[in-house]
């Protein structure tokens, strides 16, 4: 399938290498209880992202992190066969490398493609080793399917440019370091023209970063105040006013992500989500109910086609190009999965996904997925606006009539 | 969203330029409708040109020797286009039993005939509807000396209007066995296929004298029977994507309420959703080809593109009559061609609900 240039002996010498390293640093998911295993996998609380970085770091040193990505940048430049024995190796592993899911999935792609040498060379191998995690400050009360509708202002003063707005959905704000912030330097032209993106300090006077409540109950993602924040004119991530391009770069690689399961970080390769009904039906006797074997199987199958999906699309991002609308797919049929998987374990569970005894931590696992399900359908773009991108990118259909495509931003109406 | 190698890309291509030169649906909407012949000796030129017969069959038997893979990627594009050919039918079923049997002196007359496009070889397995795999319940071979003969009904044969050899499984004192049958020694009587792109036939055997390609054949028959369901696969996913592109370009061209109907989301959305189904479903049928090339066991892969492929390719169909509106439910248009052919090969080699079923067990539930 994929174009390779390693001969097989090397691959399997890596393949050993990949076991060996595993069967030493990392915990497999069976050894772990099932209430802790989700928080390792999160990785949301202070103590787990002590665990992530460290399970970074390690990998780093290894020589395991950032295979595909290029060596002069920290990475290991080999192939895409080297990912898949990688991924194969891992599966059964615990890997708490959420945390690293934006910086490494869509921020890192994005200084690699449109950020200058000198951001490559300083943020790309911290950021492969778990040194520095960032987040994507894109979305804002007033702008979140239409991004480019965001009003959050810089202004160039000097050497400098400084920062006033609001951003909102910000996942990880609260431990990164970093931001890819999307901004509005010209209001006079029409709103896809006048954006301008930067890396921005999240630790730099004037940035206020506070939680905000999921309906999991978990904390993941935040609103963040800029108020008069400085960056320097060395922040800027490709040209000024164009930012849109970039910004669509990052969108593109967020939904790969997203769907296809952790750029870079190579999860997923298994059945998982199937695996665990299957044992919830066999548990409560289900299993040998038609209806339920029926949505069991249909539930494997559409992991699987998944699974391939996105190994298909690592290997042509691989292959050299930039990732295409089509990580759209993914996205939208992995928000498909995520809500039929939490449906299902629903109906299996009947009365104990509702109200559940303090030692109970299947119902109290299950019942905490079905509550970020919804969230997992948002974030990255909703199921509309995927079908939009790729009807109309992919397939060419034409756009809806747009009011606002070519007026200047400050005419446009907004919230 | 394929990954496929330049020299399988380059394959594609040239079977596609023939196809669509030879094969416009035109043509083959005639000849559905009895209007029109499959142009006499077309596949005997195919098998010569193109190798599109012995594809798969080794060189030393005049194939090709290319790989499971590639069979794939070329029943695409007689999915595509719904050409009128045995290629499904003799040069991937047919011949790839043979292959499974690996009884290279048994084999050998066979394979050169079919690789050189002089005779075509058709899958006789099924005895019943509703049966995945399908079992042998009065199919018996009986030996006499070195002879053995058949006698036995099978269904449901794709044989393209009569093939020159059936393979057929039947059971003997040692096993299930497989053998080949020469169409002369077999009554053939036409089924009323609702795919009217492709005759299937019941054919019956009254001591049919045979020729064993395998004995003690189960987990032959097994793997044949797997191979099938991938390759079906592979040609539904080739018409799945035709469809895909007839509503997509339907949609782009038919104005109502003063705009291009596809600029209604409504209409984009269903393209959209058709798309995500057909490149998931492109991905089982790759995979379970360039697995099977690889040698290693299909037995899910297999029941995963059959799945998928049927589901995205009946779906699709309707979606695409009803992006149509009134002209895609008339006869003279080819939509429900695709239509029937998807339902055709959805129930054809197991029906999704089967593998789901086989998949379960598969996988030790
Ligand atoms: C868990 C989670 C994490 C997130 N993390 C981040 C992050 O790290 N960084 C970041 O920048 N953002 C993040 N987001 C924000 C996310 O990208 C937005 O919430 C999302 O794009 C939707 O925007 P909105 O919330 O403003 O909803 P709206 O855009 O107001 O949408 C409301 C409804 O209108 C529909 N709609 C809007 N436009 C159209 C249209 N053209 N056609 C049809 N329907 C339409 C939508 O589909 C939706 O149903 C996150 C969100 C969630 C839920």
């Amino acid at each position: 399938m994929t174009t390779s240039i390693e001969t097989p002996a090397e691959l399997e010498e890596f393949r050993i290498k990949v076991r060996d390293w595993f069967a030493t640093n990392a915990t497999r998911e069976d050894a772990v209880a099932t209430d802790k295993k989700d928080e390792v996998e999160e990785g949301e609380t202070e103590d787990f992202l002590v665990v992530a970085r460290k399970f970074q770091n390690t990998l780093y040193d290894a020589g395991l992190s950032g295979l595909s990505w290029p060596k002069e940048y920290g990475g290991q430049s080999l192939t895409m066969n080297h990912q898949r024995v990688f991924n194969e190796e891992a599966s059964g592993y615990v890997m708490p490398s959420t945390p690293f899911m934006v910086t490494l999935g869509m921020c890192a792609p994005t200084i690699l493609q449109y950020g200058t040498e000198e951001q490559r060379k300083r943020h790309i191998g911290p950021m492969l080793r778990g040194d520095e995690i960032w987040c994507q400050l894109f979305s804002e009360p007033g702008a979140g399917s239409d991004v480019a509708g965001l009003t959050t202002k810089a202004v160039k003063d000097g050497d400098e440019w400084v920062i006033n707005g609001q951003k909102v959905w910000t996942s990880g704000a609260h431990y990164a370091s970093f931001g890819l912030i999307v901004t509005r330097t010209n209001p006079d032209v029409p709103k896809h023209k006048g954006i301008t993106m930067f890396i921005v300090d999240m630790k730099a006077p004037g940035v206020t970063v506070r939680p905000l409540r999921q309906m999991s109950g978990a904390s993941g993602f935040n609103e963040v105040f800029f108020d008069n924040v400085r960056v320097p004119a060395t922040s800027l991530v490709g040209v000024v006013d164009q930012g849109w391009t970039a910004a669509i770069g990052t969108l593109m690689n967020e939904r790969v992500s997203i769907g296809a399961g952790g750029g870079g970080l190579g999860r997923g390769t298994g059945t998982v989500q199937f695996d665990r009904l299957a044992e919830l039906a066999t548990s409560t006797g289900a299993i040998t109910d038609p209806v339920t074997r029926n949505e069991l199987a249909t539930i494997w199958v559409k992991e699987r086609t998944l699974a391939i999906l996105g190994d298909r699309m690592r290997a042509s991002l691989k292959s050299g190009k930039a990732p295409g609308p089509e990580g759209s797919i993914a996205k939208l049929a992995g928000s498909e999965l995520g809500k039929q998987v939490a449906d299902m374990a629903m109906d299996l569970l009947a009365e104990s996904g509702q109200a559940w005894t303090n030692d109970d931590e299947e119902s109290l696992r299950w019942a905490t997925n079905l509550l970020a399900s919804p969230g997992g359908a948002i974030a990255g773009g909703t199921p509309e606006i995927m079908r939009n991108i790729l009807g109309e990118r992919t397939l060419g259909l034409p756009k809806e009539p747009q009011l606002d495509r070519d007026m200047p931003f400050k005419e446009i109406r907004t919230n | 969203m394929s990954v496929m190698t330049e020299e399988r890309e380059a394959l594609k291509a040239a079977v596609a330029d023939y196809l669509d030169s030879t094969f416009p649906i035109d043509k083959v909407h005639r000849i559905a409708n009895g209007k029109e012949d499959v142009p006499a000796g077309e596949w005997t030129k195919a098998a010569q040109g193109l190798g599109l017969a012995g594809l798969v069959i080794p060189e030393e038997f005049g194939g090709q020797g290319a790989s499971l893979g590639e069979l794939g990627a070329v029943l695409q594009e007689f999915g595509r286009t719904l050409a009128p050919l045995p290629m499904l039918s003799s040069a991937a079923l047919g011949t790839v039993a043979f292959l499974v049997c690996d009884n290279a002196s048994a084999s050998k007359p066979y394979l050169e005939a079919l690789a050189a496009g002089s005779a075509t070889a058709a899958l006789a397995l099924s005895e019943a509807a509703n049966q995945w795999p399908a079992t042998i319940n009065n199919t018996v071979a009986t030996q006499s000396g070195d002879a053995w003969t058949i006698t036995g009904d099978k269904s449901f044969v794709l044989d393209n209007g009569g093939a020159d050899l059936y393979i057929v499984s039947a059971s003997t004192p040692q096993g299930p066995g497989i053998f080949v049958v020469d169409a002369a020694d077999v009554q053939r009587t036409d089924l009323n296929a609702m795919d009217l792109t492709r005759k299937q036939s019941a054919i019956t055997l009254n001591n049919a004298k045979a020729t064993p390609l395998a004995l003690n054949a189960q987990e032959q028959l097994t793997q044949i029977q797997n191979l099938a369901a991938t390759l079906v696969a592979s040609e539904q996913i080739g018409g799945a994507d035709a469809i895909l592109k007839m509503m997509v370009e339907y949609a782009k061209m038919r104005v109502q309420f003063g705009r291009i109907i596809g600029s209604f989301q409504a209409i984009k959305h269903m393209c959209a959703n058709t798309l995500v189904e057909v490149e998931q479903a492109r991905g089982a049928a790759e995979d379970a080809a360039d697995r099977a090339a690889e040698g290693e066991d299909i037995t899910l892969p297999a029941s995963l593109a059959k799945i998928a492929c049927s589901e995205v390719f009946t779906d699709a169909t309707l979606t695409n009559i009803r992006v149509h509106g009134g002209i895609g439910y008339t006869w003279e248009h080819p939509a429900h061609l695709y239509f029937r052919r998807a339902r055709s090969t959805s129930a054809l080699f197991g029906t999704p609900a089967q593998h789901r079923e086989a998949l379960l067990v598969g996988l030790g539930y």
